[in-house]
């Protein structure tokens, strides 16, 4: 196989990747330290791609307000839906084990109705960011050729995950999000306005897929209902690969799935490309079931 | 709006999925194999009549003996994970299965397998049911109901106190391959034709919704479930289009304000309306919780 393909589709495998983890995050924050693994995520992604689109569309703003839109829309978005569907789950106070069930089946439930809404707001169409706020060039390093938009996309992905990885470990914030995930009571008695910080938690998640959303249709020119739910189930192979809570973990992981999943098409059919997740997944759970990257960050304050 | 006739078939069809789903969450573990196993049922029932010129009952009854020899494959991971990994598994299989099916030209690619002979009725959907309700029914009762309860309760204390968890959900694997053959095999006899799209994402999360809705802790609940959200889906003009936003919202309410389902809340109503009775304190607890006070 020629060696110039095998580079190119390295990077982009990386492109998709580095996307695909990016959205991971906010999932594996949310399952990490909140105990809920929120399907609903990747429908709060496709909302904000298309809060996006419609402002995109709808005022003259720029690119960047555009991205600022569309984070607000994701943050608020998973804020609002922790309102209806998790807060009223809280208050039973049920134990671990049936918190965490009930919490996937109310995400199941909230991903329902964000997905009726996303139908009915797209008519099943594909819809676009306008044109007039970015171009695309072509760009060639050493053979191997990606657009801006796609190095636009890897750095953003890159950055973003090493500064959620840094605010978590080193500021006041995110200790106690850290402490939440180890001990909620204890987090309260010590002074941390729990619900208060749960909210910015699921701001945080909501938002981290805001940006991936605008990242994902720039870089592939359609938004439609599913948008979000495509790459749903990468995501959850990046986390188990990863292991809950791990942030650069989760990257990594991303940058792995996305690279085998590019630099196998050129080997095996399509279909067959599309069974790399399914695979990956259940050959670590059968392996490894905490993740490639050590024990879940929770277990260890 | 679809005729009555369809709603009905189809409530019986999803409820016989739905109890599978249920006699899983009753365990405590989310099993979302189910409708992957249907849509083994219904393409195998597919390619055995319209490419084998088998006799649906034949099909049937073949998929039923392969699906209870080898459904405990698809939870074997159970054996190292538990909790929500566990539904991961199994929602990767339904998915996995999507995929696979719409990738082999054998079995039509995406668009499926087409005119399969029709020969679900009524009689076929309500004995297939009222089968399905009565296997769930003996597993829910007595020791082993205590059993699988306890399990969902708490998996640990049931395993110190002699419940071998995994050997359970082994069985529960089994079950909800066979019942979700039989559901599977109905709906291709019913519909005339499977694709990948008709066992995907959308039907998990309508079987799921059925269950929660109706009561998770009894196969009663799982029926009354899949009736209600198949009428509501399908039985009304001015939803039509608003289907996933009501189920959604039926699935929220429930889990926020009745967690038990509608069986709960009849429950929970009955108990209210029958008259308090004070039972008198036995004079021996008296006497026996002094003695232990001045120990």
């Amino acid at each position: 196989m020629n060696g110039t393909l095998v580079a190119q589709q390295v990077v982009n495998g990386i492109v998709t990747g580095s996307v695909e983890a990016l959205f991971a995050l906010g999932l594996t924050i949310s399952w990490g330290v909140l105990k809920i693994l929120n399907l609903a995520q990747a429908q709060i992604f496709t909302m904000a791609a298309l809060a996006a689109v419609y402002v995109g569309d709808h005022t003259g703003l720029p690119l960047w307000a555009v991205v600022i839109a569309a984070v607000l829309a994701g943050g608020l978005l998973a804020v609002a839906g922790d309102a209806v569907a998790f807060w009223p789950l809280r208050r039973q106070r049920l134990d671990t084990h049936a918190m965490e069930l009930n919490s996937l089946i109310t995400s199941f439930g909230l991903a329902l109705i964000l997905t009726g809404i996303a139908e009915k707001v797209t008519d099943s169409n594909i819809v676009r960011l306008p044109q007039r706020l970015y171009s695309v060039h072509l760009l060639h390093v050493g053979g191997v050729s990606l657009t801006n938009v796609q190095l636009t996309v890897v750095v953003a992905s890159v950055v973003l995950s090493v500064a959620v990885w840094w605010a978590i470990g080193h500021t006041r914030a995110g200790t106690a999000i850290r402490a939440l995930a180890y001990l909620p009571e204890m987090t309260q008695m010590a002074g941390v306005n729990v619900s208060r910080l749960t909210r910015g938690a699921f701001f945080l998640c909501g938002a981290l897929a805001g940006c991936a959303a605008v990242l994902l249709s720039m870089l592939l020119n359609a938004v439609d209902a599913t948008f979000g739910t495509d790459i749903l189930l990468q995501a959850i192979a990046i986390i188990v690969i990863a292991g809950s809570g791990r942030i650069l973990g989760a990257l990594a992981a991303g940058l792995l799935l996305g690279i085998v999943e590019d630099v196998g098409s050129l080997y095996w059919p399509a279909n067959i490309g599309n069974l790399v997740p399914f695979v990956l997944i259940a050959v670590v759970l059968l392996i490894r079931p905490t993740g490639l990257f050590g024990q879940p960050v929770t277990s260890r304050a | 709006m679809t005729s009555w006739y369809t709603v009905e078939m189809l409530a019986g069809i999803y409820g016989i999925a739905a109890i599978a789903m249920q006699l899983g969450m009753m365990a405590g573990t989310l099993s979302l194999a189910v409708v992957g196993w249907m849509a083994v049922g219904g393409y195998f029932e597919g390619v055995a009549i319209t490419k084998w010129g088998w006799s649906p009952l034949l099909a049937l009854v073949v998929a039923m003996t392969a699906a209870a020899l080898l459904g405990h494959l698809v939870v074997l991971p159970a054996k190292r994970v538990q909790g929500l990994y566990y539904s991961i598994i199994t929602l990767t299989f339904v998915l996995a299965l999507q995929v696979v099916f719409g990738s082999i030209s054998y079995l039509g690619g995406e668009d499926g397998i087409y005119s399969i002979a029709l020969f679900s009725n009524g009689w076929w959907v309500i004995l297939g049911l009222a089968a399905t309700a009565a296997a769930a029914a003996w597993l829910s009762t007595g020791q082993r109901g205590r059993a699988l309860r306890a399990a969902g309760q708490d998996p640990l204390a049931a395993g110190s106190l002699g419940v071998n968890v995994i050997r359970q959900q082994m069985l529960l694997g089994r079950v909800a391959a066979v019942f979700g053959i039989v559901a599977g095999t109905l709906y291709a006899g019913f519909i005339g034709y499977v694709s990948p799209g008709d066992f995907g994402f959308t039907l998990v999360v309508s079987v799921l919704v059925m269950v929660v809705v109706g009561g998770r802790r009894s196969w009663l609940g799982a029926i009354i479930g899949a009736a209600l959200i198949t009428v509501i889906s399908n039985g009304f003009n001015f939803l039509v289009g608003w289907a996933l936003v009501v189920q959604g919202a039926f699935l929220l309410a429930t889990m926020a304000v009745f967690p038990e389902g509608i069986i709960g809340l009849v429950t929970w109503v009955v108990g209210r309306l029958q008259p308090r009775v004070r039972v008198p304190t036995p004079v021996s607890s008296y006497v026996s919780s002094h003695r232990s006070g001045h120990v």
